[in-house]
């Protein structure tokens, strides 16, 4: 076979398309619909994918934080006397080298209201840096985000909902009741009040309403804002809003004394051999007290020792204080991460600097980061590599005489969601699933219209044959004609996929509303929008897997009918 | 039309006998229906499949079918208070008795939990989880995924200081058979419970939650540590079938009274999460219908289309019109049912078969170890003949609809035209 | 003012002495110290009972408590639900025994964080050594009159931070020195606990709180009721009483 033949094959099997123009239509478009549909459904995966990833960074965590290593370490544990100062200067900095930075206090109560109590984790923030880079602030339901100097909280809805706190989105007949039973609203506000709500008979999240159901009254959601200020006022004036946060303020300080027999059986044996010799040198036992007491050390010798115990889970280091702080419930978060709706809070950070607050004079537990250029819709960016982070502050801080504190270090959002990515590992092993179905059904489809497209054509191949044609023509005369059918129709599909994908993937479909109407009004938000996402693998991977597998296909009717007498593959209908 | 109907059943005949005429034709559109209707078979199992694991896991370790506590304990669940016990001041094996009572009713089992805090181990706080084991297991699987109770070494605690531990928190805190296992936790009157049980057993659920912080203890002997003799926490309610549920709750409501809550497991949080997502699933389906439809769409138009000197031939001896698109749509429908019957028969034994092994997710996407979902590590598929029948109908509708339209058209192409082509 | 919610609940426990309060002076220190003063008995033995009112419902709670010196306790449960409940204090350490487990369990780590009996006190609290003097700044902050009783107010404040209740406030009858009211504030300055003394009785030249009551002020409707019972005081107590031969017994 020479050069000059091969090239007048691949004429033929081009010839040969054109001939058969409606079968090589149907073919394509088999091809077609196939690669379009599996570019989009793995588009969409893939889309669901990143939205649960962007959730975290943008609704939780930010992309990367700045933290005391040792708080990383006990990260489940919360250890709230985890600390660093300073954070003003690291945000000034990050702030200079393009990051957004947002700083927290985060620690865990109860929150009483006048009803009930519920644990909460406390987020104190700075509101405006909050705002800035956090997504869930742009999710406050009903009333506002805390502003900074006040004793506010704003809460998950699901729990202010719970301990009766804000503005009741469905509250059963007697709640309602009850709030207009106050004797501090004027008629006119009953009759506001009552405006707002109309009676429903349906089901509460996790109540049983067998008996056709309780009567609820459900908050009209189209009132106009100045009117959901007004309840929220009222709400505010008949006390429902007050709140108490009953906390304990851990510190961590070296301790004057400490017995013996925690000495001896708690503390000693969790040291390292250089700790014990800092500690023997620290305290002095007193034999008739039965205590070790603190004699006296070096500033950095008094912090090596304090550190040592904490890091070996000493209790006696860490002191705590009851604290209580009365707050007015502000706002309800109710996000599409779940993650605020529930036991949640958020604070100012500036309240609760003194004696009133948390005693934090100045000390965070994180600074939140992300690129100043990503938005709510993003991604993390490679400046938010924790290592360019880190390089970042270093830089800035030697540019003001300073390093950072051996203590510090920045970790990736990633390394806060082991447990999050093996749910989202499930998620997409279940979805892969689905792609894979898809994928051969797709796969089937492409196959069998090529070898009813080919087997059609088993005369011609004898005709072929008669006139001289050598199997090995044969072969590459169909499978290159195949080839091209799974270019041309893969391309097509490539484009109908990537333009059914540009809306799905810049806007994106959203649900919501159908799925929060379709789950019964019971309040629960869902992440009802869904977007696509590019996958260029996919889009590339698709032409090529789609020729070969039309090749491929060409290849069996072929051997069939190369296999048959010359005459018998003539006469076959 | 009189006569036409007469003249069907011999169009019928000559439908039947075209299908044996052409094997190979014939082969083409019964694979691709049948493979179309296999696909749909097997994406609407998997898709049950993973709902039905979810309803089981909730069913088997949070709600049963029914659940009913003291409004006092729903207020408080985060703390899983044990001093609210349900229909507080009855005697519980009245109540049990008048609940198994319930037409419909297959069970009634006391559940109890705590929290307890361990001494000395790495893991500092669990959930002591009172159930009549026995009982319990006779009922329901606790492995989801094996179909077992789930007890990896020893055995389940009897009425004694026993408990059983998960695999996960056995290896956590390095505890095995036979060590004491040191805790404290507040009776329903307020005491101290020190108690230190041996570990008898050590148990497997492929449930993460589980496996990872729960001390399983025998009823009746918790019952005596919290000092709630003859009351329970929880009663959890199996039926005969989940269905019955709505049913059942309410005759509970009436015997339980004022003061409790009886929870459906359908109100679950996350049951009504997936059914608010439902549309999803439902669209991915139809992507899968779109794309089986196509195949079997194409292949029928192929089939016909290569067939329309046949339609001038029949049209030139004096067939009308309508008959002949009659012949091919009869001729289409027997593919088709013929198609569908077959993907319908392979993907039914398929999943007849899938339903009793496990497609574990760790295999597929590595360990999971996500807590707040109720899933178990496994799914099964889904059996069913409502799921096979619908697959076969919408199989054979889809395929001979469209064979429907080009023969429609090539009957309409004049019968010399036809014969040239 | 830890030691002193501790000398109270520390009844209850019996896990602390008691010193009553019987200076003349009326200078805050010096009451202070009295009130400090835990060894002017040598032993206590008493039977006790811990009424826990929660949310409209009431758990009754007796006991037999035996203490010597500021080391020694020993208490056993007596109502029904609580029978045969036993807690040692030696030498800093703590047991427990129970029925349930019929051995001893000593108590160690973060189990000394968990509350004793469903109260507001923790295991640590009544392992706790340092002095109370040591720990606050009196003043006294005037004269009032608290249930028909005059009484001096007196202000504590913690010197360090890193107490529970950095701020207390102690009501003291002026004529017999009886702790008649305190108060217990968190960080902000807001009220958290208060215990109310409701009947005190006379033995020999001291004079002691049997009868009292604790209020935690954010559990809605929450109260423990304390009362003490045939109190003997300075009667030897047997060593045999405070080993963990006793708690098994």
């Amino acid at each position: 076979m020479n050069f000059a033949s091969l090239f007048e094959l691949k004429r033929m099997a081009f010839r040969s398309l054109a001939r058969h123009k409606a079968k090589t239509i149907l073919t394509c478009a088999a091809i077609m619909v196939s690669v379009a549909v599996y570019i989009f459904m793995d588009s969409w995966i893939a889309g669901m994918e990143r939205e649960s990833r962007r959730n975290i960074i943008n609704y939780e965590l930010g992309a990367a934080k700045l933290q005391t290593k040792m708080y990383f370490a006990k990260k489940d544990e919360m250890p709230a006397y985890e600390t660093f100062q300073d954070w003003e200067t690291y945000r000034d900095i990050l702030d200079e080298s393009g990051y957004h930075a947002a700083p927290r206090y985060v620690f865990s109560g109860t929150l009483y209201s006048a009803t009930g109590s519920a644990p909460i984790l406390f987020n104190a923030v700075d509101p405006t840096a909050e705002k800035r880079m956090m997504a869930y602030t742009g999710y406050v339901e009903l009333g506002r985000f805390i502003r900074e100097g006040e004793f506010a909280v704003a809460l998950g809805a699901m729990t202010a909902e719970k301990l009766k706190a804000g503005i009741p989105t469905r509250p059963a007949a007697p709640e309602l009741e009850e709030i207009l039973a106050s004797e501090l609203l004027s008629a006119a506000d009953g009759d506001f009040i009552r405006s707002c709500y109309e009676a429903s008979e349906t089901k509460a999240a996790g109540e049983n309403l067998a008996e056709g159901g309780e009567l609820r009254f459900i908050l009209k959601r189209n009132l106009p804002t100045g009117d959901f200020d007004r309840l929220w006022g009222l709400m505010d004036a008949i006390g429902r809003n007050d709140v108490r946060i009953s906390t304990v303020i851990d510190l961590k300080a070296l301790p004057d004394s400490i017995r013996w027999d925690k000495w001896v059986g708690e503390l000693w044996p969790e040291l390292t051999g250089w700790e014990q010799a800092l500690l023997g040198k620290l305290y002095e036992l007193d034999e008739e007290e039965q205590l070790y007491f603190f004699t006296g050390g070096g500033e950095d010798e008094k912090a090596a020792a304090l550190e040592a115990m904490i890091r070996a889970g000493f209790s006696g280091a860490i002191r705590h204080t009851n604290q209580v702080i009365d707050v007015k419930v502000v706002g309800m978060v109710n996000s599409p991460d779940p993650a605020n709706n529930f036991n949640v809070g958020y604070l100012p950070l500036d309240i609760l600097q003194d004696e009133a607050g948390m005693m934090l004079e100045g000390q965070v537990t994180e600074l939140l980061i992300r690129d100043k250029k990503m938005g709510a819709a993003d991604m993390t960016s490679p400046l938010e590599n924790p290592k360019t982070i880190r390089a970042a502050l270093e830089r800035g801080l030697a540019r003001r005489s300073q390093t950072l504190p051996s203590e510090l270090d920045v970790f990736f959002w990633m390394d806060y969601m082991e447990d999050y990515l093996g749910y989202e590992a499930m998620e997409s092993g279940s979805s892969r699933i689905f792609s894979y179905l898809l994928f051969f059904l797709a796969f089937f489809g492409i196959s069998n219209t090529m070898l009813l497209a080919i087997l059609e054509r088993t005369k011609e191949i004898g005709m072929m044959r008669a006139l001289g044609m050598t199997t090995g023509q044969l072969y590459f005369t169909f499978m290159i004609e195949a080839g091209l059918l799974g270019i041309l129709g893969a391309a097509l599909g490539v484009l109908l996929g990537c333009l059914i994908n540009i809306p799905m993937v810049k806007y994106g479909i959203d649900f919501s509303g159908m799925l929060e109407e379709l789950g019964g009004n019971i309040g629960y938000r869902v992440a009802g929008n869904f977007r696509g996402a590019w996958k260029l693998s996919t889009i590339i991977g698709s032409i090529p897997v789609a020729a070969v597998i039309s090749s491929l296909m060409a290849f069996f009717p072929i051997r069939g009918a190369a296999k048959k007498e010359i005459t018998s593959s003539l006469r076959f209908e | 039309m009189n006569n036409q109907g007469s003249i069907t059943p011999s169009l019928i005949k000559i439908a039947f006998r075209n299908i044996f005429r052409n094997r190979r034709r014939t082969l083409f559109c019964i694979v691709a229906v049948g493979i179309a209707v296999f696909f749909i078979v097997l994406y609407s199992s998997l898709i049950s499949g993973m709902l039905k694991s979810m309803h089981q896991v909730i069913q088997v370790f949070e709600l049963g079918h029914v659940r009913a506590v003291s409004a006092q304990y729903e207020a408080e669940s985060e703390y899983s208070p044990v001093q609210y016990p349900v229909a507080e001041g009855r005697s519980l094996a009245e109540i049990t008795a008048a609940i198994r009572g319930i037409p419909g009713v297959k069970a009634v089992f006391p559940r109890i939990s705590a929290m307890a805090t361990l001494q000395e181990s790495s893991v500092k706080h669990a959930t002591l989880w009172g159930l009549d084991m026995a009982g319990e297991t006779a009922v329901n699987y606790f492995n989801l995924t094996d179909r077992t109770d789930g007890l990896v070494e020893g055995r389940y605690p009897g009425n004694a200081n026993e408990c059983a531990v998960g695999s996960r928190f056995a290896e956590k805190t390095g505890l095995g058979i036979g060590d004491r296992l040191p805790l404290k936790t507040l009776s329903s009157q307020f005491s101290d419970k020190m108690w230190s049980p041996v570990i008898t057993g050590i148990f497997r659920f492929d449930y993460a939650k589980l496996d990872g912080e729960t001390i399983i203890v025998d009823l009746t002997r918790l019952q005596r540590l919290l000092l709630l003799e003859d009351a329970s926490q929880q009663l959890i309610v199996y039926g005969d079938s989940e269905d019955s549920s709505g049913s059942i709750a309410r005759e509970m409501k009436k015997i339980l009274g004022e003061g409790n809550v009886v929870t459906e497991w359908k109100d679950q949080y996350w049951i009504v999460m997936m059914n608010m997502y439902q549309p999803i699933l439902t669209s991915i389906y139809l992507i899968f219908l779109i794309v089986a439809c196509f195949l079997i769409v194409n292949t029928v138009t192929m089939i016909i289309h290569e067939r329309i000197k046949e339609i001038g031939m029949m049209g030139s001896l004096g067939m009308s019109r309508g008959e002949i698109v009659r012949v091919f749509f009869f001729e289409s429908l027997f593919l088709a049912a013929a198609g569908a019957t077959a993907g319908a028969l392979v993907g039914g034994i398929l999943t007849g078969i899938g339903q009793n092994f496990p497609l574990r997710w760790t295999a597929l996407a590595g360990e999971s170890t996500f807590a707040a979902m109720p899933a178990a590590n496994a799914i099964f598929l889904d059996f069913s003949f409502s799921s096979l029948f619908e697959a076969w109908g919408l199989g054979v509708l889809v395929a001979s609809l469209f064979t429907l339209f080009p023969s429609l058209k090539s009957a309409f192409v004049e019968p010399v035209e036809a014969l040239r082509r | 003012m830890q030691k002193k919610i501790t000398v109270i609940w520390a009844l209850l426990l019996s896990l602390f002495g008691w010193g009553a309060l019987c200076a003349q002076t009326p200078r805050a220190e010096e009451l202070l110290r009295r009130v400090d003063q835990n060894e002017v008995y040598q032993t206590i033995e008493y039977e006790g009972e811990m009424i826990i009112e929660y949310q409209s419902r009431r758990y009754v709670k007796t006991f037999h408590a035996w203490v010597r010196g500021n080391s020694d306790s020993f208490m056993e449960f007596t109502n029904p639900e609580d029978r045969f409940t036993r807690y040692l204090k030696r030498s800093g350490r703590l047991f427990f025994y129970s029925p349930d487990t019929e051995e001893v369990i000593p108590i160690s780590g973060h189990l000394l964080k968990e509350s004793l009996m469903g109260s507001d006190l923790s295991l640590e609290d009544t392992v706790n050594n340092e002095s109370l003097e040591s720990r606050f700044n009196a003043a006294i902050a005037g004269e009032e009159v608290f249930n028909g009783r005059p009484a001096y107010v007196l202000d504590l404040n913690a010197k360090n931070r890193g107490e529970s209740y950095p701020r207390q406030r102690l009501w003291i009858d002026r004529e017999n020195y009886d702790l008649l009211h305190y108060e217990l504030f968190a960080l902000s300055g807001v009220k958290a606990k208060e215990w109310t003394l409701i009947r005190s009785e006379v033995f020999g030249a001291r004079r002691f709180p049997v009868e009292s009551e604790m209020r935690d002020l954010l559990r809605r409707d929450s109260r423990t009721i304390f009362i003490m019972r045939n109190v003997i005081l300075d009667q030897p107590i047997a060593d045999s009483i405070f080993t963990t031969r006793n708690l098994e017994r």
